[in-house]
């Protein structure tokens, strides 16, 4: 059952080697991602938590429906990219409000808007390392890709990338050796 | 910055840290150069971000990137006031110093700005209209723009006070009752400008002091509608039943996101208010109820000191009935403006008596539905999609324990979805009230699938009772009977099982499968005793479907019996009339039979009204009984009553007036009213053949009767036709009375033009003619009358 033939022909693509393909796949998907997260803030009213894995198997299942599991591993994949991508604008649009305001006034300290910048900034320079990681391990720069951006489970990774979840946890540990050497 | 050298002097320090435990990793890690210690020791311990990814994910749920002391436009924001379904809400100032003055700052959703909408244009042209609100009871729209992320704000005068419902906690009744009149004076100063609110709630209506006097001021005025042009209507549609199922303060006619919003969504919102104040409790019809309780109602149930009885018995009366005037579902129906709900109030205050009277039984949930069409199918698509309930979604993930869970966790309110919707579809009934109505039926058609997809087999079984009673009210027969007949097997045993299956027997017998209903009727007959209601109604069908005799007689006498024996006037009456059916139909004693008929009508009358189906069949059954002892004339204003009834409930064409209309033409071809007769066939053919399944049963008498009428006026043309038709139906359906007739008219008609071919068909008439019906005695007489004609054609044909 292929929901939206756009996708699995960019998936088909994709596979196939077409570069123009790959990138018309990552806008995709980042558009799907990006409007059922804002979707899902609409629906709740208070506080929200949104899960990423939630929003990428909610993508999934609308994109390519849930019986093509042979596009599975490709497409949680380019979503982690694509989620990545969404959290790093994020956190950019996040420090340009920052910059932009004024200091603020001392008793309008709020310990959860505080944790949040720190996120922010930490999250921009997790990203820095990450295109540096890619250049000399890529293996490992997918990995980080899958299991911070993507929030996807030791197992899942390992399904993604045809290892045993044994071996994601080693190379998990090497992974955040290697950004904190870089971020260093 | 590290190289690949760096990365591989990490990759074996890495290696040797993990091959060792405790205190020698602790020593070895020590011995490392700082960037490698550094790096080793966050790869072995939990990073507060890398390891928890939520964290970092928390960023997607961020509304917007507006908090306390960032500025936004001019405008310096200050602490959260507010959070709502539509944004937060910050006092702010303006950092420029262009005039010192309390703002509030509405952040918008981002999913309420959806792509491609010009927010700051329309905001921009909005404004302009409501500049031109100017009360102390409303408050202003400063500005608005957008964050430096796209993100809509408008800003706002400040209002520093508390919501009008929370206000009115502490206050005697009279004072909150002059409150919500001031408030219905500043609504209605804006629908003099033609700005209509539309989101009334206590969060938007602020009790705020000035100069010691508690004064309200209505937040918001417009901002609902510049949202709904931006996507509001949108999450309206992805979010149906959440917005129809808490309808808490906004009108139901606002469920149609097409409907145009007019003053009297306001005027509603003014009773959501007014009832929060007065009862305490949100206006929530209970389940499967379209009208509320009043709230003295709610606050007689509560009270527990005397304080609180007599503010029970000052509800009581005028302000019970403003309120449930204000809320009316039918738009209509509600006072015609905000003036209006002031005005009533200001008259209960003062003493005098108020416009608003009770409502009347005329105005019920048929008209309701008639007057809101597309509220109501886009109410019954989505009440179905929730009463399928949360667990579909976990189908999808292929988790079928979850789904169970989740299933029955929603069973609740899946039931309750089920019992609206089950209110709904009686609603729709035009057997209730009024005519059916094509909207209506599309949304039945729409609802059905939907059905099919619940996962409680029990549910299922529910909805499809309920829908196939709906169907079969609006004449839709075969699909009543194909719902039914699913609904049985995925019920329990049940009393609703007994029901449909009793449902089921109605629409075969209807459908003409007179077997398979009496096997129905027999079935439930054996399984309950004759006086109970249910008994009563399956030996009444039972009976419909008897030919007449020693059986059929006895049924009758045990069916009035036993329905006397339950005691129930509208059972009693029912059965009553499944006898008088029957005793007419068998044509015996008419005499004896039309006084009964006469008084049974008029309890009838009387116990359902005029339009009532009962009420129909029974004046249907007094005419056929007048004409057979020649008192046509006022069978023929019976019939035409009928007919006028028929249409009146059904509209034109309906298979009801397609019964009526033939046998208006057996009273008449019954009178030798051969022309009148021929035309009355036509016209109630002509209707069957619509409403009817091809080749029905019934069809094929009225064919035959209606050749009868035709060639008696001359119409051989005509006349063949028919008994050709009923021909057909005759042999198809195995029925030699009809053939015998058929060919019979079929021989009389070809006989002066074309005696050849007609006497084939006198011969076989006359041989079927002479066979008993074994129907009823009427039926064998008309038998032998048709056999002495056609025998004297024969004759006059040639020899026999």
């Amino acid at each position: 059952m292929h929901l939206d033939p756009h996708t699995t022909a960019l998936l088909q693509a994709t596979r196939d080697g077409d570069a123009q393909a790959a990138d018309a796949l990552l806008d995709h998907v980042y558009d799907e991602l990006r409007s059922l997260a804002q979707a899902r803030l609409g629906r709740e009213s208070g506080p929200v938590t949104l899960s990423a894995t939630g929003l990428v198997h909610e993508a999934y299942i609308k994109l390519v429906g849930k019986d093509e599991w042979a596009d599975r591993a490709h497409f949680m994949a380019v979503s982690a990219r694509a989620m990545r991508q969404i959290l790093i604008d994020r956190a950019r649009a996040r420090n340009a409000v920052r910059r932009g305001g004024k200091s603020r006034p001392e008793t309008l300290h709020d310990d959860r808007i505080v944790a949040d910048d720190q996120t922010a900034h930490r999250l921009l320079d997790i990203d820095r390392a990450l295109d540096m990681l890619a250049i000399q391990q890529p293996d490992l720069a997918r990995l980080v890709e899958l299991r911070f951006f993507g929030g996807m489970t030791m197992d899942e990774v390992g399904q993604v990338l045809g290892v045993s979840s044994r071996t994601v946890s080693r190379q998990w540990i090497r992974a955040k050796a290697y950004l904190a050497l870089l971020l260093d | 910055m590290a190289d690949g050298r760096d990365l591989t002097r990490l990759d074996a320090a890495l290696d040797q840290a993990l091959a060792l435990g405790g205190a020698e990793r602790e020593a070895f890690l020590a011995g490392l150069p700082n960037d490698l210690r550094r790096a080793v020791g966050s790869a072995l311990s939990d990073d507060a971000l890398l390891d928890h990814p939520e964290v970092a994910h928390a960023l997607l749920a961020e509304a917007s990137f507006v908090s306390p002391g960032v500025r936004v436009g001019p405008y310096e924001i200050g602490e959260l006031v507010g959070e709502g379904g539509m944004g937060r809400v910050y006092r702010a100032r303006r950092a420029d110093g262009a005039y010192d003055a309390t703002v509030a700052v509405k952040v918008v959703r981002q999913s309420l700005t959806l792509a491609g909408s010009n927010v700051s244009t329309r905001l921009r042209r909005e404004r302009a209209v409501l500049a031109v609100l100017d009360h102390p009871g409303i408050a202003r729209l400063i500005d608005g723009g957008e964050t430096a992320d796209g993100v809509p704000y408008l800003v706002t005068e400040f209002v520093d006070g508390v919501p009008v419902t929370e206000w009115a906690e502490r206050q005697p009744v009279r004072q909150r009752v002059r409150m919500l009149a001031d408030v219905a004076r500043a609504v209605d100063h804006a629908h003099h400008r033609l700005v209509v609110h539309r989101d009334l709630k206590p969060s938007n209506v602020l009790v705020t002091y000035r100069d010691g006097v508690a004064r309200p001021v209505v937040l918001d005025f417009g901002i609902a509608k510049l949202l709904a042009q931006t996507g509001e209507q949108a999450l309206m549609l992805t979010q149906p039943g959440r917005r129809i199922l808490t309808p808490a303060y906004a009108a139901p006619e606002l469920a149609d996101p097409a409907a145009p919003v007019t003053i009297a969504a306001d005027v509603y919102g003014l009773g959501a208010l007014l009832y929060e104040m007065l009862a305490g409790e949100r206006p929530a019809p209970r389940p499967g109820r379209l009208f509320v309780d009043p709230p003295s109602l709610l606050v007689e149930r509560r009270a527990t000191t005397g304080a609180q009885r007599r503010d029970a018995r000052a509800l009581r009366g005028d302000l019970d009935t403003i309120c449930l005037r204000a809320l009316h579902p039918d738009p209509d129906r509600r006072y015609a403006r905000a003036a209006d709900v002031a005005a009533d109030l200001e008259r209960h205050l003062s003493g005098h008596p108020v416009q608003a009277r009770p409502d009347t039984l005329a105005y019920r949930a048929g008209r309701f539905v008639r007057r809101h069409r597309v509220g109501v199918a886009a109410m019954l698509v989505a009440l179905a999609a929730v009463a399928m309930g949360a667990g579909s979604s976990w189908v999808a993930w292929g988790d079928e324990r979850v789904a169970r869970q989740a299933a029955e966790a929603d069973a609740e309110r899946a039931q309750e979805a089920a019992d609206l919707l089950t209110n709904l579809l009686a609603a729709a009934n035009p057997e209730r009230e009024g005519a059916p109505d094509r909207t209506v039926r599309q949304a039945l058609d729409a609802t059905v699938p939907r059905v099919s997809e619940i996962r409680s087999g029990p549910l299922r079984g529910h909805l499809f009772g309920r829908l196939g009673e709906v169907y079969a009210g609006i004449g839709a027969t075969a699909t009543a009977d194909s719902l039914f007949a699913q609904a049985l097997p995925l019920l329990g045993d049940t009393p609703e099982r007994t029901r449909i299956r009793l449902a089921l027997a109605d629409t075969r017998s209807r459908l003409g499968e007179r077997e398979a209903a009496r096997a129905l009727y027999m079935r439930l007959a054996s399984a309950h005793p004759p006086s109970d209601s249910l008994g009563v109604l399956a030996r009444r069908g039972w009976l419909t479907t008897e030919q007449a005799g020693p059986r059929a007689d006895s049924l009758a006498a045990v069916l009035v019996r036993g329905a006397r024996a339950h005691g129930h006037p509208a059972l009693i009456a029912d059965a009553r009339l499944g006898r008088a059916i029957y005793q007419v139909w068998r044509a015996e004693r008419f005499d004896a039979v039309v006084p009964e008929v006469r008084r049974l009508r008029d309890d009838l009358r009387s116990l359902h009204g005029p339009d009532h189906r009962s009420t129909r069949v029974a004046t249907s059954t007094l005419a056929k009984a007048l004409a057979e002892t020649d008192r046509t004339a006022e069978a023929v204003q019976l019939y035409r009553e009928l007919i006028a009834s028929t249409v009146r409930v059904h509209g034109e064409g309906s298979r009801d007036e397609a019964y009526a209309r033939i046998t208006l033409a057996d009273a008449l071809r019954a009178a030798q009213r051969w022309a009148a007769a021929a035309y009355e066939y036509d016209r109630g053919l002509a209707v069957a053949r619509r409403t009817l399944p091809a080749g029905h049963e019934d069809i094929g008498w009225w064919e035959q009767a209606a050749a009868d009428a035709a060639g008696r006026t001359g119409d051989a043309a005509a006349a063949e036709a028919h008994a050709r038709s009923a021909l057909a139906i005759g042999r198809a359906r195995g029925s030699h009375p009809i053939q015998a007739r058929a060919h019979g008219h079929l021989g009389l008609a070809m006989s002066a033009r074309r005696p050849a071919e007609a006497l084939p068909h006198l011969r076989r008439a006359m041989a079927l003619l002479a066979l008993p019906t074994g129907i009823a005695p009427s039926y064998d007489r008309e038998h032998a009358e048709l056999l002495r004609r056609v025998s004297a054609a024969a004759a006059g044909l040639g020899p026999g």
